[in-house]
């Protein structure tokens, strides 16, 4: 997970991109669209997140199987007309597993990286607004928490509490939070001091509006680019999981987990595989596509 | 510069004693029977669980149990493992030389691979290289490493060989091999065949991102005064682009492939199981899902430590890289 | 000069790329693999000695924890104390009879509470030194030890005296006695049990040498190099993660087939993965290979004739907890019926199982002395039956919550759990799947938390009452009986057995005692066991046991 998003934005948000953006007003959308909208990666991406999105939603209506609807008699048997995916070993219809799948995917993403992101902005802001001691507590807790091998901390946590979709939610969530929180903050100490925010002060403005009218729209940019980045990790992350058997389980239609049952009949039914595996993929390089459009659009010195 | 070292060593303690507390505390804490999982599928006797219980001391309270685990570590004994009572020591010394010498040639293979890729299509930006370095290493970041090896290990070691293909495009599909080696890392004899397919597939992700990175900052330094400057003194593309831009755009690579070996530990934990390579990765999965608590808190202690020792020195590797460090002033945050 | 490095760089890449591209165009359906000449097992000529075997196949789920013939519960590190210890007696390989070992000859009074062995006067340990009588009371003795603490240590329940020692008031078993000079054990049994004899192939029975005398810590002991009596030993300790390696004994005292052992080493590979390691036979590695569950079918169209797919003793079945108000209990037995009719096990033999196993037409596997073909009436399915006898019992609505069905995580269930849950949604029971995590699952089926549980069982060894005390006997709630099963009938049927000393009055008695448990559909076998070992042409003479071990003390390599 970590190595689609992680610290590519921590060192490029906290090296280069802060500095700029505080002499910046906020940021001009029309700008940033026509920006993003020249990078073909990025809008192929975002055109396939539409359709996935949409597709998770249509389920239903897009769909002719019961995803739990088994059938014994064609197990494993390859793509045809009937199941235009083929089926798995149990005999169920892959195509509307993979879509219904594409729902437990993006929640998985969604709602881990909205902790993350919640989580992290708190953190990072309260450490990088308020220095002192407040500062060094939860640096030094950021910094336990970086040093713990990621899969492994989300392994063991799983393995103890119990399998399941709102439990990995949760692990990816809380173990994602920190390197937000360390690019948040930076972003702030070098926006903290600019005459701007000394006019807010001045004014009497609270802390927390400050920090929320004055440097957030500023600040924000490299925390979006990271939150997009960290949807496709947590999706891929999910899938990593449910490889070591401590992801999501049965029955429910997750791509992780198809994978994973797939790798056993790569050689023999590869389309089991290859169905998920490709939903996987498209999904989340969709995601690093975009990040890195969104990246390109919101920083006007690459251009 | 002394300073500076002294004060990040002092920060490791506390980082190692967080991690290592929050594990325990997992492990005793959380209801379950750790006595039951060594038995197995069998019932345990209430003779059997009670002789279990004394020897690892799990009668005891927490708390107590929580002192004792310290003062054991911190003469370095690890303590020994519930399935089978050798001592995490031992294990740690047998996987972890394996474990290494992968994570050595995938790190090597990141660093080399990744820079140069990265350099290269930013300084030839639009190029066809720089369109497949691009379009490559966005597909090898999203991949699972699962399918990479397990697809991997299909075409260059199973096809390979029921098709008949020379012998150097044979590859061996699991295992370390002879476990052969010269100066701890290099492989002697027919151990490089071994090393490859698992370095290979361990190093994909993390170079993928190390290029991605390079790419990135090397755009941004190119486009500084500083280097407009120094080719208008006259000096050519190339040492414009060595000596000065270079340099500067290593500072946040360094930093990515610091923070990075948190999930190579985690891709190699997967790798390790894939290939069957014994490492840590293996022997920690099976003490996790056992429930085999010394093993996974020795492991995790010296993965911690490892890891924030790794950073250590990348820190300190700035001042190479940023003048400004070598005197005293920290790099930001 | 810059640049030319550079052209090199995206030149290099660009290759890989259209390298990895062929190769992909190239492969599609894997057809054809190496060779493909059949040979029927163990005819193929004379063996011959020598010869070095990697085996991929005993270890390629995962590491044994132990390898101590006092320790060994799973039947991967069994299958090393099979190799390296000679018990009393052994089942045979091919037959699955009881025949003698290193005892040759044992008798029992005529109330079944006393048995003497006559050991014979040529076995040796792998040091020369002669095997005696005390080496067996040594090595059972030490089994039973508190702070050994063997997981197996049950299989001396019937002895006498072992009480004593789990209580603490003595240190030894009275009941056994070693008489050296004359080469006989005789062992006195806390109850009347007739078929003792056959529970003493286990390899949990077997001598130790006096060098563990030396060891502080007995837990040690298979770290080390072990002596021991059978064909092979260890040739250096056990290499955690790798291999354990054995070698030839050239003291064996020759076996029931009085010869020595054809292979030089053999190399048993330890293997993380299942995939992996067969993917690893099938490149040449290894001349044997664990087929992975769902690739049996491929697999033995391709190895046609080097597959060992011989059923084993062992039967995959779920459990109704019989205290449970919904689903136990007499008044519930309709229910209990409809379920068994509903579920599809030919399904299961299909899918999950890739046609390698058989469906189960009784508890008891084929192999077992006594063993009755066709026990079980509810065996095969019958959905409109199974509909009429949930209508009689009052209809699928009056069930409120979906039924748990139990099982372990991670252990290849969940498929037929999700089977399961299938043919009960036809006659509209509503059920969930409700796995449980390895470490708490079976303390809680103990304490009777679940409702219709998974509950398969391998034979320890091949007698009748190994599959009945254990997991249907009153005295066994808390410990095998997960079923929760008390039935009086019942326990009085199995206690005559243990006593009967003919073998077919005792066998009798236990086709009756299963009837009763498979009329009130305390269990629904699924399937029997079977094997799933491929290996390479140049093995020969490969020989599976009804316990699912090999001989590989028969096996040779053709050169």
């Amino acid at each position: 997970m970590s190595t689609t998003a992680t610290d590519q934005q921590t060192a490029a948000g906290a090296g280069a991109g802060a500095a700029i953006h505080a002499e910046l007003p906020p940021s001009a959308r029309g700008d940033v669209w026509r920006r993003f909208r020249r990078n073909r990666g990025a809008l192929v991406g975002l055109c396939i997140i539409g359709v996935a999105v949409l597709a998770a939603i249509l389920a239903p209506l897009i769909t002719f199987y019961d995803p739990a609807q088994i059938n014994p008699a064609i197990s494993r048997q390859g793509p045809s007309l009937q199941h235009w995916f083929g089926v798995d070993l149990l005999g169920r219809d892959l195509y509307t597993r993979v879509v219904y799948g594409a729902r437990v995917s993006l929640r998985v993403g969604f709602f881990a990286t909205a902790i993350a992101v919640g989580i992290g902005l708190a953190v990072g802001a309260v450490s990088g607004y308020y220095q002192g001691w407040i500062e060094t507590l939860t640096m030094r807790s950021t910094d336990v928490f970086l040093a713990f091998p990621y899969l492994l901390f989300a392994i063991t946590i799983i393995v103890i509490i119990g399998r399941g979709e709102l439990t990995v939610i949760l692990v990816l969530g809380l173990l994602g939070w920190m390197t937000i929180a360390r690019l948040f903050r930076s972003s702030i100490l070098s926006v903290k001091q600019t005459e701007y925010v000394e006019a807010a002060r001045a004014v009497g403005c609270s802390d927390l509006r400050i920090i929320g009218r004055h440097i957030l729209p500023n600040v924000i940019q490299p925390v979006i680019v990271y939150a997009t980045l960290f949807i496709g990790g947590a999706i891929l992350a999910e899938a990593a999981l449910s490889f070591l058997n401590v992801g999501i389980a049965e029955p429910t239609p997750s791509w992780g987990l198809m994978v994973a049952q797939g790798r056993s009949f790569l050689f023999t039914s590869p389309h089991m595989l290859f169905a998920p595996g490709l939903a996987l993929f498209l999904v989340v390089l969709s995601f690093v596509f975009m990040g890195d459009g969104l990246r390109d659009a919101l920083d006007p010195r690459l251009r | 510069m002394g300073g500076y070292i002294l004060r990040r060593l002092l920060h490791v303690i506390p980082v190692v004693w967080g991690a290592v507390t929050i594990l325990f505390l997992l492990f005793f804490i959380v209801p379950g029977d750790p006595v039951q999982l060594m038995a197995g599928d069998r019932a345990v006797t209430a003779e059997v669980r009670a002789n279990i219980e004394a020897r690892f001391g799990l009668d005891k309270p927490w708390y107590v149990q929580y002192v004792d685990y310290w003062k054991r570590l911190v003469t370095g004994d690890l303590g020994v493992s519930f399935r089978n009572n050798r001592s995490v020591n031992a294990i740690l010394g047998e996987a972890a030389p394996a474990s290494l010498r992968l994570a050595i040639w995938a790190i090597i293979i990141e660093v080399i691979v990744g820079i140069s890729t990265g350099l290269v299509s930013a300084v030839r930006r639009y190029s066809f290289t720089d369109v497949l370095t691009t379009v490559s290493t966005a597909m090898l970041a999203a991949i699972p490493v699962f399918v990479l090896g397990a697809a991997l290990q299909y075409f260059l070691g199973v096809y390979t060989f029921q098709h008949g293909f020379p012998d150097w495009a044979r590859f061996p599909v699991q295992g370390i091999g002879p476990d052969t080696w010269t100066f701890f890392f290099i492989p002697t004899g027919s151990q490089w065949k071994y090393l490859v397919l698992p370095a290979f597939t361990l190093a994909a992700v993390s170079t993928a991102v190390v290029a991605r990175m390079m790419r990135t900052t090397m755009l941004e330094v190119v486009r500084a005064d500083y280097m407009r400057t120094a080719a208008s003194k006259g000096l050519n593309r190339r040492q414009v682009v060595l000596k000065h831009g270079l340099k500067n755009a290593m500072i946040p690579v360094v930093t990515l492939i610091g923070l990075d070996l948190a999930s190579l530990i985690g891709n190699a934990l997967i790798t390790e199981t894939v290939y069957n390579w014994p490492g840590l990765g293996t022997r920690l999965l099976g003490a996790i899902v056992s429930r085999d608590a010394p093993i996974v808190l020795g492991i995790t202690a010296i993965l911690v430590l490892t890891y924030v020792l790794m950073n250590l020195l990348v820190d300190i590797s700035y001042s190479f890289f940023d003048p400004r460090i070598r005197y005293g002033k920290e790099a930001t945050a | 000069m810059g640049q030319l490095r550079c052209r090199r760089a995206g030149r290099v890449l660009a290759l890989v790329f259209v390298a990895i591209l062929a190769l992909a165009a190239c492969g599609g359906g894997g057809g054809g693999g190496g060779g493909g000449q059949t040979d029927t097992v163990g005819e193929a000529g004379t063996p011959v000695s020598g010869g070095d075997l990697i085996d991929l196949q005993n270890f390629a789920q995962g590491e044994p924890d132990h390898i101590d013939p006092g320790l060994a519960g799973v039947i991967q590190g069994s299958q090393m104390t099979q190799l390296m210890w000679d018990g009393l007696t052994e089942n045979d390989y091919k037959t699955g009879e009881l025949k003698p070992m290193v005892a040759e000859s044992w008798s029992g009074n005529p109330e079944a509470t006393q048995f003497v062995f006559k050991l014979r006067k040529d076995v040796k340990w792998s040091d020369g030194s002669p095997v005696l009588p005390s080496d067996f009371v040594r090595g059972w003795n030490r089994a039973i030890q508190k702070a050994f603490a063997s997981e197996i240590a049950y299989h001396f329940d019937p002895i006498k005296g072992k009480a004593d020692v789990d209580a603490g008031k003595a240190t030894t078993m009275s009941g056994l006695k070693a008489d050296d000079a004359n080469y006989t054990l005789t062992v006195d049994l806390a109850f009347p049990y007739s078929t003792f004899p056959l529970t003493t192939s286990h390899s949990v029975f077997s001598p130790v040498h006096k060098e563990v005398e030396k060891l502080k810590d007995q837990t040690k002991y298979e770290q080390g190099i072990m002596t021991g009596n059978g064909p092979y030993k260890l040739a250096e300790p056990w290499k955690h993660e790798r291999y354990i390696k054995l070698i030839r004994n050239e003291s064996y005292w020759g076996g029931l087939n009085k010869h020595q052992a054809y292979l030089n080493t053999i190399e048993f590979r330890i293997s993380k993965d299942v995939d992996s390691a067969f993917s690893d036979f099938e490149a040449g590695t290894g001349q044997t290979g664990f087929i992975p569950p769902g690739r049996f079918a491929e697999v033995k169209a391709k190895y046609a004739g080097r597959v060992s797919d011989k059923p084993f003793l062992g039967t995959d079945a779920w459990t109704f907890n019989m205290k449970d108000p919904v689903v136990g209990g007499p008044d519930n037995l309709k229910l209990r019926q409809a379920i068994a009719l509903a579920i599809d096990k030919q399904a299961i033999v299909n899918t999950v199982h890739n046609g390698s196993r058989k469906v189960a037409m009784s508890w008891t596997p084929p192999g077992i002395p006594g063993y009755k073909e066709g026990l079980n009436a509810n065996a095969n399915r019958d959905v409109n039956k199974a509909k009429q006898l949930l209508a009689e019992w009052g209809g699928a609505s009056k069930i409120t919550k979906p039924i748990k069905l139990n099982f372990g995580a991670g252990a290849g269930h969940d498929p037929k759990a999700t089977i399961i849950q299938a043919n009960l949604k036809e006659l509209g029971i509503p059920s969930e799947l409700t796995p449980g995590d390895t470490e708490t699952y079976f303390s809680q089926m103990r304490e009777g938390k679940g409702q219709f549980l998974r509950n398969g069982w391998i034979w320890d060894y091949v007698s009748y009452d190994n599959g009945m005390y254990s997991l249907y006997h009153s005295k066994a709630i808390g410990g095998d009986n997960l079923a929760q099963y008390s039935n009086p009938d019942f326990d009085k049927l199995v206690d005559q057995a243990r006593a009967a000393t003919d073998p077919a009055q005792a066998n009798e008695l236990y086709t009756q005692a299963e009837q009763l448990i498979l009329t009130d559909v305390v269990v629904v076998p699924l399937t029997w066991y079977a094997g799933q070992v491929a290996y390479s042409e140049q093995l020969k003479n490969v020989i599976q046991s009804p316990l699912d071990f090999f001989a590989y003390d028969e096996m040779w390599l053709q050169q």
